[in-house]
């Protein structure tokens, strides 16, 4: 009599149990599922484009009878143009400032910049690609010089702002505790763009005879679009920023102090240090990082969308747009009859972006475990 | 003193200086985002230009740039052009016009200056002439026709409805528009507010911006059913993404065998965070829209084909997708709780003879419901902030329709909606310039960037909250 | 202070002092970690300190080629000179300190670079740029490390292949490739076996003809072993600093006498 309920009711935990197991497991089929479905439903319908050599032709001279006039090749190329120029503002910025950030500023600063690196990270890419469409890329537009000028002016401003500190009366007794100087550093940044735009200004009013496509076309015969790769490779860069520094900084951060003591017992500086001994030996960790940026550049497309000019061409100048694979797919594909050859078409864009930014990811990955098992 | 401290040390600013720079860099431009889109129900005051040939404008000034002419004999000179905001989307397309500054002879500000707020064609800029009834004038200058407005406000819902009330109002060359009061949704004239008017003002602009729908193609009105809709999707969207993220998490640390199978689950979660927005738009488009939405019309809604129901974008199919994309966020969430729940705990549990599932539920559940809610907001605040799957998977720039209201079954679940994100690239992307509908757009773009600052910082917020809780109970 | 704690400088100026510690106390935050250090080192001898743990002798090994600047919220009071000049001077030149003061430490940290490179590290960012002359530097200083019969066939090899023992000497080598005139040595054999102890020990005796050896460990058999000098160090305090033999036979401090014969500590 006292047994069996008993047992009964041992039994029906265990059936929930199991039961609870099981559908479990059953969230992880459905994600295995829903990544292989990504990949098959895609495939499906882009496989009618392999078997008709007529529609393959659109790879090279672009649909007949589409209005769209452009062929794949001039968006595989935009692309790429696009992430190339992301890079090209992104890894500087960020692997320094992970350098920075993981190497002279105290633990306590980095803590509370962590939540605001993860803020940054979160605004939304529509939010960046409009301010930096309709803000940005018209600001740069009219003030070209003070953009070529910035860089050295800002490192100027920060080397004046160096030496100001370095020669005044030291009054502690050595260089340690860093971290007072980030606010230093931000009036001469500052400073240093500020003074940018009015050297600029003064180089317009010296050089200038007509707007800049004037003075681009006739000084250097160069073609200068309002929305072109630069202001697409800084919109972007401060999209991919956070993510690049974020795995930057942990994987400099995780290089033991050992190697850093011994450096410095040599005789090095810590510059020397950070640059010789750290940086290559969190160099895969930076690496994988780089490649996450770059795959996240490839797959963005709100902001290539807003900034880009969304033109295709095929070539890689600095001061014109491009149209993108993610682009085109967003602008064309609301428009294209299910079946129809550029609904296909685009399907085989996004095809091409899901494979790339796949391969990418899973090589940064690969490299990231290599990284983890030497220092393990 | 070497030389090499001084050279390495200013090294060592300059790459302070780069992680100074790219901060400052987002401040800026969300800077710029909120003191556009604050200015927004600001008004604005009326400036009256003379020209040199005599000509009038009346608006106010929203731009001053910089233009470079070299002359024939080689001389350069720099002149400045005005872009002056005018209304009037009759006489000036885009509702702007450009000064050249050297041209203006005079300007002022008229007291007596009044905005009409239109709800068709856009703002008129002016001055009060007469009220008309029914062919009558009724009124007559601006203190009469303002008195005589005032008296009528109360009512206008009614009275527009039966008597063919007008108010006309003469611009700033003289020429007199008639404008019928059933098209009249607003006037004010911002020249002779006080602080505190415009203050209420505002705070007027900015409510009606939250609680109306648009109007005059997303330029004027407010977002409501943009923020409706997009609050909709994003619940339809947790009620899918929740159960199953937190199930695959608990597979993932809690049942798990470790093997093969639990690899691949995990190599299938890190290429799901990989894949781009986009490319999960696509497939929602192949996948739900057109195949599963294509086989739910086939079989319930014969009737209607080819007219497709499920068989076209909509707010269901919109939040599967964004199900998908958020699905890996969920998942780390919850797996970082239940990685902080010491140990300890589960085998003090399976000692007293719990059962994993008991375990599970009265022990580690109520340890990681907070990582379940930092999941929940973390993706919330992706979904809000996510745009490009949407456009092709059933997001519209205007909708007249609520995906929720009061007519059976009340939740459409098939309807088009709009989505505070896509409103942005609707106002803020029209090819043909389309500067009227910009102060709407960075509008937008500062609610949906506050909110979703907001979420992620009461994520963060509530994760370090736990993060010091676990590193005080192991301590 | 009492005069029963005041620690004993040492009479036994063989040769001439090449470091000279006076009135030394430093702080961790609050933690005092040294109290009124005052002691001199000679040149050409091995000084060995001895200790518990935790009673500051490897702070102060770190305070004399200032790696503890390193460290955040630290205070520091006193004076360390070497060669007469005051080391933490506005004047001085911390990496050209760092140049002339090495260190090896507790566990080995060669670099995650190639055996070659790590040696050929501190001569290169001191500006030695011939490959030629590089070479010869690394040869030299394998050889003096006792290493160079084990590794010279794998030096591009990645010095993390070798064995515990191999990398310690490794470490040495690259710190003498800078040509310090002092080696300052932390516990470098307590992660080692037996053997790697006696070769790495084989080696202190051999370089002591050039350099002058400062070596933290808390084996007062290796103390006895190698060094002529040696310091009791207990609670951040210098109990008694003399000749060793005379120390381990004839202890001074009481203190002393408890630890060595392992009533204490």
């Amino acid at each position: 009599m006292t047994d069996r309920p008993q047992g009964r009711r041992l039994d029906r935990r265990r059936l929930l149990d199991l039961l609870v197991g099981r559908l479990a497991a059953l969230g992880g089929v459905v994600l295995i599922l829903t990544i292989l479905s990504v990949f098959a439903v895609i495939l499906w319908v882009i496989f009618p484009l392999f078997s008709s050599p007529a529609e393959y032709r659109w790879g090279i001279s672009g649909p007949e009878g589409i209005d769209a006039g452009y062929g794949i090749l001039p968006l595989i190329s935009g692309t790429l143009k696009g992430a190339v120029y992301t890079l090209l503002f992104a890894v500087p910025v960020s692997v320094l400032a992970a350098l920075y950030a993981s190497q002279f500023l105290p633990r306590v600063l980095m803590e509370r910049l962590k939540p605001l690196v993860e803020i940054m990270a979160a605004v939304p890419s529509v939010v960046l690609g409009f301010i930096g469409g309709v803000w940005l890329a018209p600001f740069l537009a009219s003030h070209v010089f003070a953009l070529f000028l910035a860089p050295v002016f800002i490192s100027g401003a920060v080397v004046a702002a160096f030496l100001t500190r370095h020669h005044a009366p030291v009054r502690f007794r050595s260089f340690n505790l860093p971290g007072r100087e980030i606010w230093l550093l931000l009036v001469a940044v500052l400073a240093g763009g500020w003074l940018a735009l009015e050297c600029g200004a003064l180089l317009e009013a010296a050089w200038l005879r007509a707007g800049y496509e004037t003075w681009f076309a006739e000084s250097l015969g160069l073609t200068f679009t309002q929305r072109n790769a630069i202001v697409v490779g800084m919109v972007m860069g401060l999209a991919v920023t956070p993510v690049i520094f974020t795995l930057s900084e942990e994987a400099l951060s995780a290089v033991p102090r050992s190697f850093l003591e011994g450096s410095m017992s040599l005789g090095a500086t810590r510059w020397q240090t950070a640059v010789h001994i750290v940086l290559p030996a969190a160099g895969s960790g930076i690496l994988a990082a780089v490649l996450l940026g770059f795959s996240r550049a490839i797959g963005e497309t709100m902001i290539v969308l807003f900034v880009s000019g969304n033109v295709p061409v095929l070539d890689w100048s600095a001061f014109t747009g491009f149209r993108a694979l993610s682009a085109s797919v967003a602008l064309d594909l609301p428009n294209a009859a299910p079946d129809d050859t550029l609904y296909r078409v685009l399907f085989f864009a996004a095809f091409l972006l899901l494979v790339s930014t796949f391969a990418i990811n899973t090589v940064a990955e690969l490299v990231r475990r290599r990284l983890r098992r030497r220092y393990a | 003193m070497g030389s090499k401290w001084s050279k390495d040390d200013a090294l060592i600013w300059l790459s302070g200086g780069t992680l100074v720079l790219g901060f400052l860099m987002v401040a800026g431009l969300i800077l710029v985002i909120v003191v556009h889109g604050l200015g927004m129900f600001w008004p604005q005051e009326l400036t009256r230009y003379e020209l040199r040939d005599g000509r009038i404008v009346l608006g106010h000034e929203t731009s001053r740039v910089s233009v470079r002419t070299t002359g024939s004999a080689g001389e350069r000179s720099v002149t400045y052009r005005l872009g002056i905001r005018t209304g009037d989307r009759e006489r000036y397309p885009d509702e702007y016009t450009w000064l050249e500054e050297g041209r203006v002879a005079g300007r002022d500000t008229p007291r007596e200056a009044v905005v009409v707020e239109r709800v068709r064609g856009g703002d008129l800029f002016g001055f009060l002439e007469s009220f008309v009834d029914d062919g009558t004038v009724v009124a007559r200058g601006f203190e009469a026709v303002r008195a005589h407005y005032r008296e009528q406000a109360p009512e206008l819902e009614r009275l527009r409805r039966q008597r063919a009330l007008s108010i006309v109002l003469s611009s700033e060359d003289g020429r007199q528009h008639s404008v019928s009061l059933s098209n009249v949704q607003r006037i004010y004239a911002p020249n002779e507010m006080t602080t505190w008017a415009k203050v209420r003002h505002y705070m007027g602009g900015a409510w009606a911006y939250l609680w109306s729908p648009p109007r005059d193609e997303n330029r004027l009105g407010g977002v409501y059913p943009a923020i409706f809709g997009t609050a909709a999707m994003v619940i339809l969207m947790s009620v899918v993404v929740m159960p199953f993220g937190v199930l695959a998490a608990f597979y993932l640390r809690e049942y798990g065998k470790p093997g093969p199978f639990l690899n691949v689950v995990r190599v299938a979660v890190n290429s799901l965070a990989g894949v781009p927005s986009i490319v999960f738009g696509v497939f929602g488009l192949g996948f739900f829209v057109y195949f599963l939405g294509g086989t739910l019309d086939s079989v319930f809604f014969p009737a209607d084909l080819p007219e497709p129901t499920f068989g076209r974008g909509g707010i269901l199919w919109c939040a599967l997708t964004l199900a998908l994309l958020t699905l890996p966020v969920v998942i780390v969430a919850v797996e970082e709780g239940l990685a902080g729940v010491p140990p300890v705990l589960r085998e003090a549990s399976h000692a007293l003879g719990a059962t994993r599932f008991e375990t599970l539920w009265r022990v580690v559940v109520p340890v990681v419901l907070p990582s379940i809610l930092t999941g929940l907001i973390l993706s919330v605040a992706r979904a809000a902030g996510t745009v490009a799957p949407l456009m092709i998977t059933g997001v519209v720039a205007f909708s007249a329709e609520l995906p929720v209201d009061g007519a059976w079954p009340f939740v459409h679940l098939e309807r088009e909606f709009m989505h505070l994100g896509f409103h942005i690239f609707d106002t803020g992307f029209r090819p043909d310039g389309g500067e009227a509908s910009l102060p709407m757009a960075y509008t937008s773009t500062l609610l949906l960037l506050a909110i979703v600052v907001a979420l992620n910082a009461a994520a963060i917020g509530l994760r370090s909250r736990l993060r010091r809780r676990y590193s005080l109970a192991v301590a | 202070m009492t005069t029963e704690n005041a620690p004993v400088t040492p009479k036994i100026l063989r040769d001439e002092t090449i470091i000279d510690v006076e009135h030394v106390s430093f702080w961790y935050g609050d933690r005092p970690a040294l109290k009124d250090v005052t002691m001199a080192i000679d040149r050409q001898v091995i000084t060995a300190f001895i200790g518990p743990s935790g009673c500051g002798k490897t702070t102060l090994l770190r305070l004399i080629n200032r790696m503890n600047d390193l460290v955040p919220q630290v205070r520091m009071t006193g004076r360390i000179r070497m060669n007469g000049v005051d080391i933490y001077g506005p004047d001085t030149d911390v990496t050209r300190l760092r140049r002339r003061v090495g260190m090896v430490f507790q566990q080995p940290n060669p670099f995650p670079k190639s055996i070659y490179e790590n040696v050929a590290y501190g001569p290169r960012i001191h500006g030695v740029k011939s490959g030629g002359f590089l070479d010869e530097i690394v040869e030299r200083c394998l050889r003096r490390a006792f290493l160079w019969e084990e590794v010279q066939a794998q030096l591009e090899e990645s010095a993390l292949g070798l064995s515990l023992g191999q990398q310690q000497r490794l470490c040495i080598a690259r710190a003498i490739a800078v040509e310090p005139e002092v080696l300052l040595m932390d516990e470098p054999c307590s992660s080692l076996d037996p053997v790697a102890t006696s070769r790495i020990e084989e080696l202190m005796l051999d370089l002591k003809d050039d350099y002058t050896i400062v070596i933290v460990t808390h084996n007062m058999q290796q103390a006895a072993r190698v060094s002529e000098t040696t310091g009791f160090m207990l609670k951040g305090e210098l109990v008694e600093m003399g000749v060793t033999d005379a120390m381990f036979t004839t202890p001074r401090d009481r203190r002393t006498e408890d630890y060595i014969t392992g009533r204490a500590g």
